[in-house]
């Protein structure tokens, strides 16, 4: 474990607390966060992990004011200590791209394709730093040149249409770290990639949290991808925290049915010949009308009369907290195993 | 780009070659003395005639030579003579391209710098009170006849002339017939003149341009990388100007250069109304009269104006779009 020793101790880099999200649509208000509260500590990585429309994606975005106007966010985001909700444009516009900086889901579509990836990384370093077009475009290919892209000095005036995939990641990874920020914050970051080259973006990305220093927050639906990296996992489902603590003994002992469905479904290489992968059955609730009680009782096996009653908050079990009314019999269940 | 421009440049004169094509057999079709060849054909000895008058026309030769020195012809400026007032082709299509290309450039870049800052404007508050009006007046415009509005105009400008006292907007013709003035003079009796006409095809334009700036400028709002450049810190403006307008420009210039084309040889009904001498007067005329080398010599200009203005929208293009470029 190289996560802070004690993490308590020292003031976050960014504290989300009881941080709720509404979409007003036509059809209704969605419910995309519910309460859900989190810090992440210098140097340390954080995954969030769930299922599409889980609310994952919704609550950094909230912490960067990148959500559309008609988002109603409450609760609060603070970075180091300054309330991010309440900041001027102008102010979020100076934490944006240098204290908190992000990835993106698509390279496909995340950068412009009227502009040279090195002038968009430029652009970034001017944006906060005021340097002179031509230093700040040979940051430009220092950054190329660290995240791996091969022929950096010349890559540097290649249009997005011109890089692969997995290069253009690499790029958007160069353009996230070119003002060294505190929080990086990787929002699926290989997921529309090609498996063979996951893994190596996935390199690219923890050596760019080194060389910048930052504290990195990865959004994913893959345990796969969270195995790797982090050292704090939480696990969000229909808006809330299922389970969250140090990633060894959630992924080692899940107290929270839904976190070890997840984990059922992954396929594993140690596993024995017939072992079968289990499937969660159903699908996530719709965010309109969130079932009452426990979100996830409806597809849970674990589900008796007081899930679908009483809405569980989280406690701790064993060395994480989960939010289940059954927490117990899954801890003892899979130190069985 | 220089491959690009070149290579565009090659395609344009292929073009060229077809519009010529085309201009030729368009005319060339149609027998030009149908009517005589009825006549004749009932009198004695008319079959001779007509073979004659076959000879003197060159209709006896094969297309292909036809076309050959027609060809020659055109590229020697020999666009021969008007068969209903005798003046030389060449003579009327130079009076009447730069009435009809002032008209249209000064309705053109009035209108796209206008439809550019309306469509834009509405995007960034969409739904706004500012993008609800100018939803409602492209519609309106969008809507009305050319001809209706021009004539609303003229009476318009002829009501405000007499509540002045003074002559400001001129309803008919291009400029004062027998104008004696300085430079400046001419000029302002030129703008006098352009007013109302280019009022009427900048509407139309105008609520064209600004509708599909707005839908392009929504689109490109909306797309991945103006989020990304907002994540960057880049400041809401330069956002606007640096990353989202370049993109959403492409299907405008698109458009311009589609309507720019046809306009050249196009606005007819405004000249009409407003009595202009331009290039789609002349093309009514000489299709009412039967004029053939008028016809013919029209056709070739028009094609040859839309393969420049196809040219420059193509460079444009690939100035703006990258991947353009490369494809």
């Amino acid at each position: 474990m190289t996560g802070p020793a004690n993490p308590k101790a020292e003031v976050p880099v960014l504290s989300v607390q009881d941080l709720e999200v509404v979409f007003p649509s036509t059809d209704g208000d969605v419910q995309a966060v519910r309460g859900v509260s989190w810090d992440i500590y210098e140097g340390e990585v954080l995954a969030i992990a769930g299922e599409s429309g889980s609310g994952k994606s919704v609550s950094v975005m909230a912490a960067l004011g990148l959500l559309p106007p008609s988002a109603q966010v409450s609760g609060s985001i603070s970075y180091r200590g300054q309330d991010v909700t309440a900041m001027a444009d102008k102010e979020l516009e100076k934490l944006r791209g240098s204290a908190i900086s992000m990835v993106f889901q698509d390279p496909m579509t995340s950068l412009n394709p009227v502009m040279a990836v090195g002038a968009q990384i430029a652009e970034g370093v001017r944006v906060h730093q005021r340097t002179k077009t031509a230093i700040a475009r040979s940051k430009a290919v220092e950054l190329l040149h660290l995240v791996g892209i091969p022929n950096a000095s010349q890559r540097v005036d290649s249009y997005p249409h011109e890089l692969s995939g997995g290069m253009r990641q690499r790029a958007m990874i160069a353009m996230a770290i070119a003002n060294d920020p505190d929080l990086l914050i990787a929002d699926e970051p290989t997921t529309a990639l090609d498996v063979t080259i996951q893994a190596q973006v996935l390199d690219v990305l923890e050596r760019a949290r080194e060389a910048a220093g930052s504290a990195l927050v990865v959004i994913t639906h893959d345990l796969g991808v969270v195995a790797r990296t982090a050292h704090r996992l939480l696990v969000m489902y229909a808006g809330r925290i299922a389970e969250t603590g140090m990633a060894d003994n959630v992924f080692e002992r899940p107290a929270h049915p839904y976190t070890a469905g997840l984990l059922g479904a992954i396929p594993r290489l140690d596993a024995t010949k017939g072992t079968r992968l289990m499937p969660i059955d159903g699908t996530p609730p719709s965010m309109l009308a969130p079932p009452p009680g426990c979100a996830f009782a409806p597809r849970c096996p674990r589900a008796t009369e007081i899930c679908s009653q009483e809405t569980p908050e989280l406690r701790p079990i064993g060395n994480q907290l989960t939010a289940c009314h059954h927490a117990e019999d899954q801890y003892g269940e899979a130190e069985d195993v | 780009m220089l491959g690009y421009a070149t290579r565009k440049l090659l395609i344009s004169v292929v073009v060229l070659f077809f519009a010529t094509l085309v201009a030729f057999l368009l005319v060339a079709t149609v027998d030009p003395i149908a009517e005589q060849r009825v006549f004749l054909l009932s009198q004695p000895g008319g079959a001779e005639q007509i073979d004659r008058l076959e000879a003197s026309l060159g209709l006896d030769r094969p297309l292909i030579e036809r076309y050959g020195s027609w060809l020659g012809d055109m590229f020697a400026g020999e666009m021969g003579t008007s068969t209903d007032n005798g003046r030389a082709v060449t003579t009327l299509l130079g009076e009447a391209i730069p009435v009809t290309l002032r008209l249209v450039i000064a309705a053109t870049v009035i209108s796209v710098i206008l439809g550019v800052a309306v469509g834009v404007a509405s995007a960034m508050r969409q739904y706004g009170k500012f993008d609800n009006i100018s939803t409602f007046f492209a519609f309106l415009f969008f809507a009305m006849p050319v001809f209706w509005l021009g004539a609303l105009l003229k009476d318009l400008g002829i009501r405000f002339n007499d509540w002045w006292g003074r002559r400001i907007f001129f309803t008919i013709g291009e400029q004062s017939p027998r104008l004696d003035a300085d430079f400046w003079g001419t000029w302002a009796d030129r703008a006098g003149h352009i007013i109302l006409p280019a009022l009427t095809l900048i509407a139309i334009q105008l609520a064209a341009t600004s509708r599909f700036q707005r839908s392009a400028m929504l689109d490109v709002l909306g797309s991945d990388y103006i989020r990304t450049a907002r994540a960057k810190g880049v400041p809401r403006r330069r956002v606007i100007t640096h990353h989202a307008l370049r993109n959403a420009l492409l299907p405008v210039v698109s458009y311009t250069g589609l309507t720019f084309g046809t306009l050249i040889g196009g606005t007819v009904v405004t000249e009409v109304v407003f009595n202009w001498k331009g290039m789609g007067r002349l093309f009514l005329e000489s299709l009412l009269n039967g004029d053939v080398a008028v016809t013919q010599g029209w056709l070739l200009a028009v094609g040859i104006s839309v393969i420049i203005v196809n040219l420059l929208t193509d460079l444009t293009y690939g100035f703006l779009d990258p991947r353009v470029r490369d494809g």
